[in-house]
């Protein structure tokens, strides 16, 4: 594995490049013999929005109102023919987004139906992108609005697939957000110490993380002897009142966007104590797990070689086939970028990878005797391997 | 207004008890009760990580997954409850048993697969059926489900299903007091923070260890700063900013929304960095919290949100603001219902239900002049028959 980091914020990516993407989203539209694209994004799910026009949303998703419907939600109308509309649920100033046509409406719905109504795209052929945003609610209002029903076409995987290979520029603003993940990480890893609750980890690492100009998504942690999670099923996914115990083990992994993109990695411990046998086995598994995949990936090789390599690495050394989580989560990784993406590093995964991809490759490996613990790195596909981008946290806290 | 002792210490040591599974039961005949009435044969709820009040509501759960990919369903959990027969929980992640309020609860791989079967083991398939978590159930999820049974008559159920859970019980009203003491001192860490030189994210690195430390995790910190005074973050994530050091004379405002231990903490204060605020900015700092308790005053049982609303309406053109305060008729409203996720009805025009005893109600401002710009102030409320019970008091209102 080579390693790299980038601690300077990087610029973000300009007009130019937003309108690159729309050109090239048009082709791919007109080669699927579609008329255009209804996208739709979300705070929590923004990339399809995001990618295309340099929008996301600043509100938490709220119930539905009789004046302002669904906040939350912005939604891209991109006719093959024609200059898109961004209609959105807050104030934008002209020449903030990457379409000149912005409508800050009080419904999106409505204001989606007005916009395909506006592009002549009202009984056409359409591509729906964002599939992971747009509810059935807003097809039933939007085809009430318009007094039509919509011909949607499922096109994320039209589109996902442009948004992949990342440009230069995404590149650098990937960096520069596992940088600031690999410190946010650094900093709850030393913090590891008997009496500390999972809680008290993630309070003090948190400073790290939202100066470097991030916000958590969420932080998964798992301690105790055997290993597991300690939280109660929702949010957070940590525990706020158990005292770490000397000999735990300890898992931590923390993801969440910094200035839009994404960073993810996971890093585990036995805390205040040297390993037993059995603890430090898994521990060093999990690693020569993670680097076995890193060193598998090229481009060229299909995701779903790379995950057949982990299920043989795991055989080989008497671990289940699917690791610790038990074939509910039958994956040793994801795409990253404006969000956990696909695909996956997963069975059926079919796709071969390009240079330019920017991946999370990951485990929780455990025996009923130690518990699960993670590791996680996330890495860009080079012409000739592969880049650690969270580098900058050491892999070995034991 | 009252402003009363917080009931609750905002650390976890006095953190009461969470619903019990007697709770949720009675929930699911309740629910059953007004479908037969709806007419309906039976519901599916959805819910998500982030939109999790119909399933976590019904049955408990809340999935842990953060993400909602487009490429394999999980962050989704959801309920089949048949009127006649017992409830099917489709869930992604393991639970152990007696874990949820749902005997048959399924780990599936996928939702959307899991749910088709549940609709067959129910007896569900043709049936008239109602959806219910309408935030979360995507298009996609009702096109996959019908791929695999055929066409469902699904029908909306939201307002079925939601005005049972408006009215909080007991248990939950003092899940709200806790995590409302949490957010309160949350926010009062960041408020003692203020200084110039400091950055908004600065605020929210001393502020969150505090909210951490109570069982929560925060959902946003949307701040403004500046004179005027105004949005300094991105769009999207996060909403605040962290490079701009505050100045003397800067307004501040800052609006936090987390969970703690399942159930929402909602407030927001503002302040004048570093100094005395000028007259103009005095004035919009004392009206901001003029305005919120004229409205808490005006809400009572039997009154309707939208009549609360036409009271701040005519509250702001009384004093020469546009009727719709600083957010320029984007979000129209002056408070919300809090809960286990910022619900409805808003305080907002259109919501013509009435307010009841039980209900717990954020109420809020953003308002400003072009030379102050906009600055925030919210309470949290539960109403009762004869009086509103601020539940943000371990928070002072003045920092000026």
């Amino acid at each position: 594995m080579s390693t790299g980091s980038k601690v300077d914020r990087s610029p973000l990516p300009a007009r130019e490049e937003y309108l690159g993407r729309q050109d090239r989203a048009r082709a791919a539209l007109a080669e699927a013999e579609l008329d255009g694209l209804l996208a739709f994004g979300s705070r929590n799910w923004p990339w399809a929005v995001r990618w295309l026009a340099d929008h996301q949303s600043g509100f938490q998703q709220q119930g539905a109102s009789p004046t302002f419907g669904d906040k939350g939600f912005s939604a891209l109308i991109l006719p093959v023919d024609g200059p898109p509309i961004l209609v959105l649920d807050q104030r934008a100033m002209p020449g903030e987004c990457a379409v000149d046509d912005l409508r800050t409406v009080e419904r999106i719905t409505l204001g989606v139906a007005t916009a395909l109504a506006d592009a002549g795209l009202l009984g056409k052929r359409l591509g729906i992108a964002g599939e992971g945003v747009m509810l059935d609610r807003h097809r039933r209002e939007i085809e009430a609005a318009a007094g039509t029903a919509l011909d949607l076409v499922p096109a994320d995987k039209l589109i996902e697939p442009l948004h992949r290979v990342k440009s230069p520029v995404e590149l650098d603003c990937m960096r520069y957000a596992s940088a600031v993940g690999g410190a946010w990480m650094t900093a709850m890893m030393e913090a590891a110490e008997p009496g500390r609750t999972e809680a008290d980890l993630v309070a003090i690492g948190l400073p790290v993380m939202l100066r470097g100009g991030g916000f958590p998504a969420d932080v998964v942690a798992g301690s105790g002897n055997p290993c597991k999670p300690q939280a109660p099923r929702g949010i957070p996914s940590f525990n706020s009142e158990r005292p770490l115990e000397a000999g735990d083990l300890l898992r931590v992994d923390g993801f969440g966007p910094v200035r839009g993109y994404g960073c993810d990695l996971a890093r585990s411990t036995c805390v205040g104590a040297a390993p037993t046998d059995a603890q430090f086995e898994v521990l060093e598994h999990a690693l020569g797990f993670v680097e076995a995949l890193v060193d598998a990936v090229r481009p060229g090789v299909t995701h779903e070689s790379v995950h057949d390599l982990g299920t043989a690495w795991l055989v080989e050394r008497g671990y289940k086939p699917h690791a610790y989580f038990e074939g509910f989560w039958p994956a040793f990784g994801h795409q990253i970028g404006l969000t956990t993406e696909g695909p996956f590093i997963a069975a059926g995964e079919t796709d071969p990878i390009q240079a330019g991809q920017t991946m999370s490759i990951e485990i929780v490996l455990g025996t009923p005797e130690t518990g699960g613990i993670s590791h996680e790195e996330s890495i860009i596909v080079t012409a000739d391997g592969t880049e650690t981008m969270t580098a900058a946290c050491p892999q070995r806290w034991w | 207004m009252d402003w009363p002792e917080p009931k609750f210490a905002p650390n976890l040591g006095s953190a009461p008890p969470l619903p019990a599974r007697a709770e949720y039961l009675e929930r699911q005949q309740r629910a059953r009760a007004a479908m037969a009435e709806a007419e309906l044969d039976g519901l599916v709820a959805f819910g998500s990580h982030h939109w999790p009040w119909a399933v976590r509501w019904l049955a408990d759960y809340q999935s842990g997954f953060f993400s909602s990919s487009p490429f394999d369903e999980m962050g989704y959990a959801a309920l089949v409850l048949p009127v006649e027969g017992d409830p099917i929980l489709l869930i992604d992640q393991r639970a152990l048993p007696g874990e949820l309020a749902v005997d048959d609860a399924r780990t599936v791989v996928g939702i959307v697969d899991g749910v088709a079967d549940a609709l067959r083991d129910a007896g569900l398939v043709g049936k008239r059926i109602g959806m219910v978590g309408e935030g979360a159930m995507l298009e996609r999820h009702r096109r996959l489900v019908e791929g695999a049974v055929g066409d469902i008559d699904f029908v909306a159920a939201d307002a079925v299903i939601e005005p049972l859970q408006r009215v909080k019980s007991e248990v939950e009203l003092d899940c709200l007091r806790y995590s409302n003491a949490v957010g309160s001192a949350w926010m009062k860490t960041m408020m003692e923070a203020v200084e110039p030189g400091r950055t908004e994210a600065d605020l929210v690195s001393i502020g969150l260890p505090v909210l951490v430390a109570g069982g929560g995790f925060p959902a946003d910190i949307v701040a403004g700063s500046g004179n005027p005074c105004k949005p300094q973050a991105p769009r999207g994530i996060p909403s605040y900013n962290a490079t701009r050091p505050l100045e003397r004379g800067d307004l501040l405002r800052l609006d936090t929304v987390g969970t703690v231990r399942g159930y929402d903490c909602d407030m927001a204060r503002s302040t004048c960095v570093g100094g005395e605020p000028t007259e103009a900015q005095l004035i919009v700092l004392e009206q901001a919290i003029e305005f919120v308790e004229t409205l808490v005053d005006a809400v009572a049982p039997e009154v309707t949100h939208e009549a609360v609303h036409d009271v701040g309406t005519a509250w702001m053109v009384d004093r020469g603001y546009p009727p719709h305060a600083y957010f320029e008729g984007f979000w129209p409203v002056f408070g919300h219902q809090l809960g286990l996720s910022v619900e409805g009805p808003m305080i907002g025009a259109g919501e013509t239900a009435e307010i009841a005893a039980g209900q717990v109600l954020a109420l809020e401002i953003v308002i400003g002049t072009p030379e102050t710009g906009g600055i925030a102030h919210e309470e949290i409320i539960i109403v009762h028959p004869d009086r509103n019970e601020v539940i943000t008091t371990g928070c002072p209102q003045r920092w000026w």
